[in-house]
């Protein structure tokens, strides 16, 4: 009874008010809440690999023209877009946000980032579609290193019999991994050429499955790797990309 | 059938007949003076506090984004501190609060609490299901957004919506009221819109639309 009493007590006199006055004083949010997207432009390749792990499929690519002497004309891109002088950047109808985060976990150089932004209410169904650059992070907040981490854990094989030598694949591979070798077939008297990848750089973003006219590239299981296997970039040495293999090992 | 005002026996007419005759005797010879300025300027200013700090959304809970509108009226989000209060009839309603994906057997129903609430009335969708449909954007039997069969208000993206970001979308509601006197507000990206109730989808024709607007 005693206790009883003590308890009413405290919590009718003692205690603070739990309320939060929410919009001058907020809770704190938990440091892996997932609220609005942030893209860091120096990481980002444009392989499309959110795109297409998104299960919301809510992930459009904007195709940006830049200049020439441009900071996010990153060496590791496509061909193809170094030929057109654009870049590929992530843009998303956070209306159709599922904000699971496959895409963070999956991007192959880290380039996707969630803010602590919840505050996304709006008046209209079109003001909730972010392009490219409207979900561009600051420049300041990137470190502009990369690792190029082959997170889906697959890699492409080639059909060697089937391949035509198009060299589709090799213009839209975003890393630059696939070197167009002499094969076995011949195309009047002469041997036509098929891709040979190298797998250190691949990040598995199935970009060349997906472009090849003839279906001649499958994706494979690959075995576990460390991270010092993978291919590191540092960017802030603008222009040639700077591999530094040990040093960013032993930085991280 | 309806008779003159001296002679009428209100007491006596049934509710229809009731309501035209406020309509003949009351309302229209208020509306046509210069009461009617008079009285908008006098009272106006006071209407729309009263309206926008007694935004009372309606209690229908549709899916798992109505664990998220319980929590924001429990005691640490406390969503009464901006007249939040939730009734359980569309009559006393002035919010329909829709939260998850609404199926097309479903959709019926919701046409028919909208229409039951008295003016003015407001719709917030709350959550990417009502929005345009979630994961289940690809399913037969999802509609793909609530804007395309009730003139909605307030979009909050979120899966699910944090109390917060509900809270944020009524103060946004509120700022829209208070907006109505001029008629536009801005979006967050600046953009301006119409502030008025339900002018945000053309609804002229008051057809249900099938087909998803493109927003890209």
């Amino acid at each position: 009874m005693w206790i009883t009493i003590r308890q009413t007590f405290i919590a009718t006199f003692r205690r603070k008010p739990v309320t939060v006055l929410y919009p001058y004083d907020r809770v704190e949010l938990p440091k892996a809440y997932r609220g609005q997207h942030s893209i860091d432009w120096y990481k980002c390749i444009g392989c499309e690999l959110c795109a297409k792990v998104c299960p919301n499929e809510c992930i459009y690519f904007d195709i940006l023209e830049v200049e020439k002497d441009s900071p996010y004309l990153m060496p590791p891109r496509a061909q193809l877009d170094e030929m057109k002088h654009v870049i590929r950047r992530p843009a998303v109808d956070v209306g159709h946000c599922l904000f699971c985060g496959n895409c963070m976990e999956y991007c192959p150089t880290d380039a996707w980032n969630f803010t602590q932004e919840f505050e996304l209410a709006d008046y209209t169904r079109e003001d909730l579609y972010y392009s490219g650059p409207e979900l561009k992070m600051p420049d300041e907040e990137s470190d502009k290193k990369a690792v190029l981490v082959n997170r889906i854990g697959e890699e492409p094989i080639v059909e060697v019999d089937v391949c035509i030598g198009c060299r589709k694949c090799e213009r839209e591979c975003p890393t630059r991994c696939i070197d167009m070798v002499d094969g076995p077939n011949l195309r009047k008297g002469k041997p036509i050429v098929i891709p040979e990848f190298d797998y250190d750089k691949c990040i598995g973003c199935q970009q060349c499955v997906d472009v090849c006219p003839v279906d001649c590239l499958h994706m494979e299981e690959t075995e576990h790797k460390s991270m010092s296997d993978f291919v590191h970039i540092d960017r802030v040495t603008a222009g040639t990309p700077v591999i530094l293999l040990e040093e960013a090992v032993a930085k991280k | 059938m309806i008779q003159p005002a001296e002679q009428a026996n209100i007491i006596g007419l049934k509710s229809q007949d009731f309501v035209k005759w406020v309509d003949r005797n009351i309302d229209a010879p208020l509306k046509k003076g210069p009461i009617r300025k008079i009285l908008d300027i006098v009272v106006g200013d006071f209407f729309n506090w009263a309206k926008r700090n007694s935004t009372w959304p309606l209690h229908f809970g549709i899916m798992c984004c109505a664990i998220e509108m319980a929590a924001t009226s429990d005691p640490r989000y406390d969503a009464e501190r901006f007249g939040i209060i939730y009734r359980s009839s569309p009559r006393q309603c002035d919010v329909l609060l829709l939260n998850g994906p609404i199926s097309l057997k479903l959709r019926p129903a919701v046409r028919r609490l909208y229409e039951q609430m008295a003016e003015p009335k407001w719709v917030i969708a709350m959550g990417e299901c009502t929005i345009c449909g979630g994961p289940y954007y690809d399913s037969y039997a999802v509609v793909k957004g609530s804007y395309t069969f009730v003139p909605t208000d307030i979009f909050i993206p979120g899966c699910p919506v944090r109390p917060e970001a509900l809270i944020d979308g009524f103060l946004k509601l509120s700022e829209k009221i208070k907006a109505e006197k001029t008629g536009w507000v801005r979006t967050k990206k600046g953009k301006r819109v119409s502030a008025r109730e339900g002018q945000l989808m053309d609804m002229q024709k008051g057809e249900y639309t099938f087909e998803v607007p493109q927003v890209r």
